[in-house]
């Protein structure tokens, strides 16, 4: 007992000097993070993808050179702190002068809280030297004025396994009856034929932009846009299909975990992943070139207008910015081809401007499909709607895949319109 | 006879409730190329290292575990000593309120966490304790006080009050009471108090994401988010293998004190 | 003769009076408790009153308008806030029941065989382990593909067609186990300190008169633990409330909402919808029923002491 309380005491005494000692460094450690850089020749970019911490540094070289600015990008690796990280200091000093952020409505909802800068000035340079498409201008501004530019451009592709398809005798469809031929004979053969799962929450708006896209796009836009109802015949029939499919056992469980995809897609478990072409990252890593490709899904119907969905991070400036001008310098070169094609290398996606070619097979092989399909581009679900209706919606959404039942489409696009409605005044009102 | 069935039902039980501590090792030691999206109950190879290494790189890992590790001891070594004094004066001595007191300072680990992580960050942005190791000393210490402070208290009141008399007789005063009589008589329950506390702070993941952001303040379960998102070029294996290697030394801590802990009915088994 | 300070100290019992004591006596206690308030006020008091006056309001984390009490009509006439409640009611029922029964049982029975050290080793383990560890090996058992639809496949049965996350009640309820796995180790714990303290002549006494197993558990041991035990209960009201890890890294409260707890749904408001008033008007109603919960529960403790 005695010895065993010495021990302790020991013990005690060892711990409370470290901690002193320790408090006390702590003390005299400052914030090793100000708002701003110090010399007044670096600028802050903060972000949550912690994935693109390579091509920042890429970019940053590159950016340096022509503007003589370093780039000095921080990450917060969890997305929702990371807006709420935003949302508490982007009007404050201590905000970086970059930020990642989405496009579309929720850049809307950003700026108009007048919290980004007009970057108007930076995007017209960039379409004088053609290093962006200016049809794309809608969903990068607000109130006619641009807050963002495009980090990238990807595009939402079915990614197939070749070995798959090989052995099982099938090649990429042309037409929405040979997708459904290819399903079976998959499913035959045991393998999963589509990757779908809510697990991730935002992965429950997937299917659902694609087969409604691929009925008809201009509802898909308008109904983004709030101009049509959940509830139209349209969306039903979406909805009719999603659950057929489920039916026939061609999903893989509404509660795999989206961490597992990479991997059940290159082991062969299973054979196609609808997804931007930003997860091509992710894939080569896995796979060989010649292992897996894309094919752009068919319209359901002949006559259907071709559509990709289209997704684009975006970068802003913050109004408060620290380094102001830094920020607006990057911002003049972020879309110049030297510097998007060490970028876009890096994180194995295709860039926003045209101009930049990629060496990925994979994405050239995407680029030419699309180039020659001519589709419309439409605006992923995620930045398609005012956030909070996009936020629930995805939830719904989620419900019906765990119950994708014909009995379970009405209530759920019921919920879904009575969100819209909700939300879409409620947008208005803060206009 | 029966005790017989109490220790069989015991070892399956604790069988069973090793299971998943099984399962994490398995799929940690899986080659993350060799791993297939579904888990595994066999390793598929033998991977521990290069996961382990892989993590590291991607993550900060080391810096992680030393910033936690600092943050614990000093968080946990704080919350339990102003803990010990606070359950001092709330049992021992004596005053109007105890009860009061004792709700103000226990009413701390009752609040939902996610409550303070805004207020808390727009305070530390305006007073520059962002992304500081003493911001985050400050507000470990303090989410760790209640707790610390209940089970000291707790422990405190079963001492008769015959203890302190005893020693004002002999004319102590309050702090050589304190530390003299009543600290080594609550070590038991400081000890646990601080190895809770300890893992607590160790396996924060909120207050480290929300209030630090350089790889070189930030804790360990932080930097394991940096690779547990659906956006990162790591698969499962490598996740636990981090998740494993940042485990480590609670789990040794726990194992180690595991000793201090012997019951005085040993004795009549 | 006693043998040691402590059980020369137990013979009395408490005797239950206070002493008013002299004004100088309360003053000395104002730097015993200075720390503990200071930082606990200021650090953790502080905001929760900033949250408390911005439930009040219409807050988007850029703008803020005082609106009164609609976030919580609003709040109340949400069905979604009510499976919130029943979710929360569940898990503080689960949380209460499995990990303070079990590690009750645990610490008593291992603290009496040999090799009882190893065996708790088990269930201590868990609790060692990291959030994120807990909740991608739980994903790993508990998904459609997982390893507890393997092994009732490996043994025989059917597993269940879609995983055990997707349907309430199961989802839930399986959430509740699996946290259970966790928090039973400090339960465990807490009951071995506890032990620890009752004195070996009581147990003694007690044996000498007869008395053993299930009799001597229920009127020797189990009431020498009741400040241990207040400690336990009153710990796991606390955390069974406020449960939010396991449940948004294995299901993010759904599938829609379906296994959203109280603490989920504020965490969801604030972060996901940036409705910072909204989410703060449940984050007050969620800590004024564990306070309510824990002050009902340990009143009765007070009183009896």
């Amino acid at each position: 007992m005695r010895s065993n309380s010495r021990t302790f005491r020991r013990i005690g005494a060892v711990g409370a000097a470290v901690a002193l000692t320790v408090g006390l460094a702590a003390c005299t450690q400052g914030s090793s993070s100000g708002g701003s850089g110090d010399d007044g020749k670096t600028v802050t970019l903060n972000g949550e993808r912690a994935d693109f911490e390579h091509g920042y540094e890429l970019a940053g070289e590159a950016l340096q050179e022509i503007t003589g600015y370093q780039l000095e990008a921080r990450n917060v690796p969890s997305t929702e702190n990371y807006q709420q990280i935003v949302r508490s200091s982007l009007k404050t000093n201590s905000t970086t002068d970059i930020i990642k952020w989405w496009n579309g409505y929720r850049l809307q909802e950003l700026a108009r809280t007048g919290g980004l800068a007009d970057l108007s000035d930076a995007w017209d340079t960039a379409v004088d030297e053609g290093w962006v498409n200016p049809d794309t201008r809608d969903s990068f501004s607000y109130d006619g004025k641009v807050y963002g530019l495009p980090m990238y451009k990807s595009y939402w592709v079915m990614f197939y396994n070749k070995t798959v398809f090989d052995e099982v005798g099938i090649s990429p469809p042309t037409t929405w009856e040979e997708f459904e031929s290819n399903n079976a004979k998959l499913k035959e053969a045991g393998v999963t034929p589509l990757f779908a799962t809510q697990e991730a929450g935002w992965t429950s708006l997937i299917w659902f932009e694609e087969l409604l896209s691929k009925i008809d796009p201009e509802f898909y836009q308008d109904l983004m846009e709030g101009e049509e109802k959940y509830t139209d015949p349209v969306v039903h029939e979406a909805m009719e299909l999603w659950s057929d499919m489920a039916g026939k056992g061609w999903f893989t469980s509404p509660d795999t975990a989206w961490d597992n995809e990479p991997s059940l897609f290159a082991s062969g478990s299973v054979a196609q992943v609808p997804m931007g072409t930003w997860r091509n990252g992710l894939f080569s890593q896995d796979l060989d070139e010649g292992d897996y490709g894309t094919y752009m899904l068919p319209t359901v119907k002949e006559g259907v207008k071709p559509s990709v969905v289209v997704e684009s991070g975006v970068i802003s400036v913050a109004d408060n910015a620290p380094n102001a001008e830094g920020a607006q310098a990057i911002m003049a070169d972020w879309l110049n081809p030297d510097v998007q094609k060490p970028w876009a290398d890096e994180i194995k996606d295709t860039s926003a401007n045209p101009m930049v070619e990629t060496d990925d097979p994979v994405l050239m092989s995407t680029l030419e499909q699309v180039q020659d399909a001519e589709p419309m581009e439409l605006v992923r679900y995620w930045e398609a709607g005012p956030p909070a209706l996009v936020e629930t919606g995805v939830q719904y959404l989620g419900a019906f895949m765990a119950d994708p039942t014909p009995e379970n489409i009405d209530p759920t696009l019921q919920k879904l319109q009575d969100l819209a409605d909700a939300e879409w005044a409620s947008w208005e009102e803060s206009e | 006879m029966t005790r017989i069935l109490r220790n069989t039902f015991l070892i399956v039980l604790a069988v069973l409730w090793l299971v998943p501590v099984y399962l994490m090792i398995v799929n940690a030691i899986t080659p993350v190329g060799n791993y297939e999206g579904e888990p595994r109950w066999l390793p598929n190879g033998f991977g521990l290292w290069e996961n382990i290494v892989s993590a590291w790189e991607q993550s900060a890992l080391g810096l992680g575990l030393i910033n936690s590790l600092m943050f614990a001891t000093a968080s946990a070594l704080v919350a339990v000593f102003a803990a010990a004094l606070a359950g001092f004066a709330v049992v021992v001595m004596p005053m109007r309120r105890p009860t009061l007191w004792f709700w103000v300072i226990y009413l701390g680990t009752l609040l939902p966490l996610q409550i303070f992580l805004a207020p808390l960050f727009k305070a530390y942005v305006d007073t520059a304790l962002y992304d500081t190791p003493l911001g985050m000393i400050l507000i470990y210490s303090a989410i760790c006080i209640p707790f610390a402070f209940f089970i000291v208290r707790n422990y405190l009141t079963t001492l008769p009050p015959e203890v302190a008399e005893a020693a004002k007789l002999d004319g102590a005063g309050w702090t050589r009471l304190f530390f003299q009589i009543h600290l080594p008589l609550i070590r038991s329950s400081l000890f646990a108090a601080f190895i809770f506390q300890f893992t607590w702070v160790w396996n924060d993941l909120l207050f480290g994401i929300t209030l630090t952001t350089s790889p070189d303040r930030r804790p360990v379960m932080a930097a394991l988010a940096e690779i547990n998102g659906g956006f990162v070029n790591v698969g499962p294996p490598v996740v636990l293998a981090a998740a494993l290697v940042a485990s480590l030394p609670t789990v040794v801590l726990f194992l180690a004190c595991q000793r201090f802990f012997v019951s005085s009915l040993r004795a009549s088994a | 003769m006693p043998r040691t300070a402590t059980e020369a100290l137990t013979v009395h019992g408490r005797s239950g009076v206070r002493r008013r004591g002299t004004a100088r006596d309360r003053l000395g206690s104002i730097p015993f408790l200075l720390p503990a308030v200071a930082l606990v006020g200021l650090m953790l008091l502080v905001p929760f009153v900033a949250t408390a006056y911005q439930s009040l309001t219409d807050d988007n984390g850029f703008t803020s308008s005082f609106i009164g009490f609609e976030n919580y009509a609003r709040l109340f006439a949400d069905p979604m806030f009510g499976q919130s409640v029943l979710n929360t009611l569940m898990w503080t029922v689960g949380t209460l029941v499995l990990p303070v029964g079990i590690g009750l049982i645990v610490a008593v029975f291992t603290s009496q065989m040999p090799g009882g050290r190893w065996v708790r080793i088990a269930f201590v383990l868990p609790y060692a382990l990291s959030g994120t560890a807990t909740a991608v090996i739980w994903g790993f058992i508990l998904r459609g593909d997982g390893a507890l639809n393997q092994a009732i496949t490996f043994f025989g049965g059917t597993p269940a067609a879609s995983g055990w996350l997707i349907e309430w009640p199961m989802n839930t309820i399986v959430m509740i186990l699996a946290n259970t796995w966790q928090a039973t180790g400090v339960a465990v714990i807490l009951f071995l300190v506890g032990l620890q303290a009752i004195p070996g002549e009581t147990v003694e006494a007690a044996t000498l008169d007869g008395a053993s197993g299930i009799r001597l558990f229920w009127h020797i041991i189990v009431p020498q633990l009741r400040p241990v035990t207040v400690v336990v209960i009153g710990m796991s009201i606390a955390n069974s409330l406020r449960v939010f890890d396991m449940i948004w890294l294995l299901t993010k409260g759904g599938p829609g909402g379906s296994s959203e707890t109280l603490a989920v749904t504020m965490y969801r408001e604030t972060f996901i919808l940036s409705d910072y008033g909204y989410g703060a008007a449940v984050a007050v109603i969620l800590s004024i029923i564990v306070v309510g919960v824990s002050w009902a529960y340990l009143r009765q403790q007070f009183k009896a002491k």
